[in-house]
């Protein structure tokens, strides 16, 4: 796989991160190094394999449908950096 | 050129469940803002999501309704994107193998039935809703997170669809079965179901689909049907001046009533779908699934050709009594009770809608209940009162609360059977249309109906319309 600088900046658009142009060109070697250790598995033989649909073994335990209460409001939102009148806020969104 | 237009919906419908998918907070709507909110729905870190059990037999239960397989290990999925009412920044989801694939339901336009695949129904969470104060000095969204992980289950349609009308239809019947199975609140207006839909159309004679465009989160019929039925005109005039549709997903606005393109740098969406790690394979065993199948209730297709044999009733009153369940449930305790029941199905299609359309109530809410109705029509049947008195009488219950019977004995609304009673109202008046006699008697027998009419007037209504009729004829042919 062919890493370039516009799919390190798109990764990194994607993740709302911003590098400087020499870090983009480190992570271009990085991305470009691990992606390449990750393609190794392309060589096994794995034909006739189905796909594994979750890396570990075991069934989802499932839990009854109870309501066991909640954080109060105020607990909620404790660790808002911005809020009002029991809402979390954010820079405003346009729709 | 002529097209055919091609249109995919995706609904999603919030499970009623007692609590959220992942955590034990409550689904209750309308509760103080973030007053049910935990860490988990807060995407705090270090938490780890539990699949509620009923959501997943939720899902089964639609799955089985609408025909589908299920699929007896499905996963789920992490669809990661920013959005402040997301507070992990993915939603978890089902993707790669959802609960269940390949179903179909039937519809029903202009007394044309037609089958629309089901491609595939999947679980996830909901996220939580976004408020944008108007107002200038309100710079900011408000997040409320109690819808946060609240159950949904999407389905995805084939794009067998061809009108706004069939849109419609599907989408009904899908709400109607939800609501039949019990298992969606299934309020438009309070966003239980929302609807997504995918629109081309296809120049006569191409082999393939055209460019499609995409439409989000339209919460009302009316506003599905205006939706398509602009977005197929669009792409219709873009191709007929020999533009070309691009793939995008456009914005529906409900005051101008049209959609509109949103050029934001989020179009080009890449969600990196990657297992979730903190669930495991859900599995569905046999065990599990014949439970489930064996207490699904009646649906309403077979619950309408039941209803039409049992009782006798034309397919048209039929399938408007199981629109709803309730109003099924209402006609039946009415129709076992009574002794018409075609009567009984006139009675509540007509005289009982009508009320609860105007009131904007609820057939549970209406305060005539079935036993009482069913006395009021066999007052009719047993020839106590006619059927214009009946209506009277039926008036008066819903306002007073009280029996047929009595308001029947307090208004003396008793039918006129009596002969002689009937014979001096004839005679008054045949009295006062010497003009209309004439004419009768020079031939014009069809307006012996006026003479009827005239003898049900004065009656208050009361009198036998096949007497007044023997008796009249009668007198006149004398
Ligand atoms: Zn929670």
């Amino acid at each position: 796989m062919q890493i370039e600088n516009a799919l390190v900046k798109k990764v990194a658009a994607l993740a709302r991160l911003e590098f400087s142009d020499d870090s983009l060109a480190s992570f271009v070697t990085e991305f470009a190094k691990i992606i390449s250790y990750i393609e190794k598995i392309n060589e096994l033989p794995l034909e006739g394999l189905s796909p594994l649909s979750h890396p570990v073994e075991g069934v989802q335990m499932l839990r009854e449908d109870k309501v066991k209460g909640s954080l109060s409001i105020s607990d909620a939102l404790s660790n808002a950096p911005s809020k009002r009148d029991g809402f979390f806020t954010v820079p405003r969104v346009l729709e | 050129m002529n097209y055919t237009p091609v249109v995919g919906l995706e609904i999603h419908a919030q499970l009623a469940t007692e609590s959220k998918l992942f955590c034990s907070c409550s689904t209750e709507f309308g509760a103080p803002p973030n007053s049910n909110t935990c860490p988990i729905c807060l995407g705090m870190p270090g938490v780890l999501p539990v699949v509620n059990k009923k959501a997943v037999k939720y899902a089964i239960m639609m799955a089985l309704a609408t025909n589908c397989r299920i699929n007896r290990r499905s996963g789920f999925s992490r669809k990661n994107y920013f959005y402040p009412d997301l507070p992990k920044g993915y939603q978890i989801t089902q993707y790669e193998v959802p609960i269940a694939e390949d179903g179909y339901i039937e519809i029903e336009t202009d007394g044309k039935r037609k089958r629309v695949g089901i491609t595939r129904i999947h679980l996830e969470e909901d996220a939580g809703k976004s408020l944008h104060p108007e107002g200038k000095a309100e710079e900011v969204t408000s997040v409320d997170f109690n819808r946060c992980g609240v159950p949904l289950i999407e389905i995805v349609s084939e794009p067998e669809i061809s009108s706004p009308k069939e849109a419609v239809a599907y989408a009904n019947k899908i709400k109607q079965l939800l609501e039949y199975l019990g298992i969606c609140r299934g309020v438009l207006a309070e966003g239980n179901i929302r609807f997504d839909i995918n629109v081309s159309v296809m120049p006569e004679g191409a082999g393939s689909l055209g460019v499609r465009t995409e439409i989000k989160n339209l919460n009302s019929f009316h506003s599905l049907a205006k939706a398509i039925e602009y977005e197929i005109e669009r792409q219709i005039k873009v191709l007929d001046n020999g533009g070309r549709v691009v793939h995008e997903t456009r914005l529906w606005d409900e005051k101008k009533l049209i959609t509109r393109s949103m050029r934001t740098k989020e179009e080009i969406s890449d969600y990196r779908y990657f297992p979730e790690p903190d669930l495991l394979t859900l599995v569905v065993t046999d065990k599990w699934l014949d439970e489930i199948s064996s207490t699904l209730p009646e649906l309403p297709d077979a619950r309408c050709s039941r209803i039409e044999k049992q009782y006798g009733i034309p397919h048209y009153n039929a399938s408007v009594l199981t629109s709803t369940k309730p109003l099924a449930d209402y006609f039946e305790q009415v129709a076992k009770l009574c002794k018409n029941s075609v009567r009984a199905s006139n009675w509540v299609i007509t005289e009982v809608m009508k009320v609860i359309n105007e009131r904007k109530i609820t057939v549970d809410e209406f305060s005539v209940r079935g036993k009482a109705l069913a006395e009021l029509l066999d007052l009719i049947d047993d020839g106590v009162i006619s059927q214009t008195a009946a209506k009277e009488v039926f008036s008066a219950m819903l306002e007073t609360g009280k029996s047929a019977a009595r308001i029947v004995e307090e208004k003396g609304l008793f039918r006129v059977s009596d002969e002689q009673a009937i014979r001096e109202i004839v005679d008054k008046v045949i009295a006062e249309h010497p003009k209309e006699v004439k004419r009768y008697q020079g031939g014009k027998k069809q307006i012996l109906g006026f003479f009827i009419g005239q003898v049900m007037k004065l009656s208050g209504g009361k009198a036998d319309p096949k007497v007044a009729q023997r008796i009249l004829q009668e007198v006149l042919d004398n």
